[in-house]
């Protein structure tokens, strides 16, 4: 039975964010005996909406929402409370006691925090981007693929996300064009593999950056801008937003954790940050560009870890 | 939970005397997944001030096109026939309140 969240109390440990970091610290952090609350906007995070998963171990293959739940079922199963709530604010009272509010009016005490809020996804910020966002742009291939059978559509990006995403579509759309800013795509080499075998339909465009989004109900064409051969118009029915992700580390930031240029937040290999008592976990997190199901776990585990040191030596 | 389908969705949505939140969703879709427990809570919450339905996009074709839906999860809110805000994606229960009940307060037709 999951017991009710408790406003007077002070938590021993609060994790913000329920994706697979959250998660995971979570699970360590109920073995260790820690007394934690999980703070989560929606469970399971991000990692619901990959397609297929093939690289977790102890799974050949999985959907994101499947094993996104089975973490979920894991966590819960100990007796731990979660909170699905946004955080709005981070204050510190002198004594060291965090502060935690949320956007429904909660307020929850804190010895210590675990920031595991993940990352979104990057937009381009150019025009007609949030105008067709759900008539035309998308940023989430797994969701809208079976939508465009028969289509023409555009894929803007050059690293895994963008090449899985290409190869999704390849089931449905007729004709696809990839679509990178740079001179060379970064996918791993068995992507590009897999892409290459699709050249039928797969194009793939380098030295090309959306300048426009354009359509009238819907979204109808994309204005490509190349610094060698101008402005060139394609005439499309959808386009897919694949350039990674932005972390958000605004609380981190509100808090005075350091953050690197990406706005990741800076950890040390334990998992801590530059303010006592605050710890970071997952793609949040600067310690490394491999933003991984499998890594945003094994990180949830030493950020607790490391929690559970620091109160042994209190 | 109300599904509105091709053949009642004139009289169910377009015609509510209430506004209408109707999540257009797809089975093979993981977040329409993840979004499922929040619209029956909203639909709980709301308890008939804002009828919330659900409509399968790939047994009731017409009025999914006729929305342009493109993306699933998307939430459209109707309000005397018309939508009045759209939703694609995603999003915490927060959110989407938030996003309904500012555009029902300012919402210039209102009656």
């Amino acid at each position: 039975m999951m017991p009710e969240v408790n406003k007077q109390k002070i938590y021993g440990l609060v994790i913000i964010g329920a994706g697979p970091a959250g998660l995971s610290a979570s699970i360590y952090a109920s073995r260790y005996k820690i007394d934690h609350l999980v703070i989560g906007k929606i469970l399971g995070g991000i990692a619901t909406e990959a397609y297929e998963i093939r690289n977790y171990p102890g799974k050949e293959n999985i959907t994101g929402l499947e094993l996104a739940n089975k973490m979920i079922a894991h966590a819960k199963s100990s007796e731990v409370s979660f909170l699905e709530d946004e955080v709005s604010a981070i204050d510190r009272e002198d004594g060291g006691i965090f502060i935690i509010k949320t956007k429904k009016d909660n307020q929850i005490l804190t010895r210590k925090i675990i920031l595991a809020m993940g990352a979104s996804r990057a937009q381009l910020n150019v025009q007609g981007e949030k105008e067709f966002w759900g008539k035309g742009v998308t940023y989430c291939a797994t969701c809208d693929a079976p939508l465009y059978r028969d289509k023409v559509v555009v894929v803007v990006g050059g690293g895994d996300s963008a090449f899985s995403s290409a190869v999704l579509l390849a089931n449905y759309a007729q004709k696809i064009y990839l679509i990178y800013r740079r001179e060379n795509f970064h996918a791993q080499k068995a992507w590009q593999n897999q892409v290459d075998g699709l050249s039928d339909k797969i194009i793939k465009i380098l030295n090309n950056e959306v300048k426009e989004i354009k359509g009238d109900k819907v979204l109808r064409k994309v204005i490509l801008k190349s610094p060698h051969q101008g402005n060139q118009e394609l005439e499309i029915d959808g386009l897919f937003v694949e350039i990674g992700s932005l972390a958000n580390s605004e609380l981190a930031r509100s808090l005075g954790v350091e953050v690197d240029d990406k706005r990741q937040i800076k950890i040390t290999n334990e998992g801590r940050t530059n303010i006592k008592d605050v710890y970071g976990a997952g793609d949040i997190t600067n310690l490394t560009g491999l933003k991984q199901i499998v890594v945003a776990a094994a990180q949830g585990a030493i950020a607790s870890h490391a929690v559970f040191e620091d109160i042994a030596n209190e | 939970m109300i599904y509105f389908e091709d053949n009642n969705f004139e009289k169910e949505v377009l015609k509510s005397d209430s506004p209408v939140l109707v999540d257009f969703y797809a089975e093979w879709c993981p977040p329409c997944k993840m979004l499922s427990p929040i619209i029956e809570e909203l639909a709980d919450e709301y308890n008939g001030k804002i009828k919330v339905g659900k409509l399968n996009i790939d047994e009731s074709v017409n009025w999914a096109r006729k929305y342009d839906v493109m993306s699933v999860p998307t939430l459209i809110l109707f309000k005397d026939g018309q939508e009045i805000l759209r939703l694609p994606a995603l999003r915490s229960k927060e959110d989407i309140k938030s996003e309904i009940e500012f555009k029902l307060k300012h919402d210039a037709r209102g009656k």
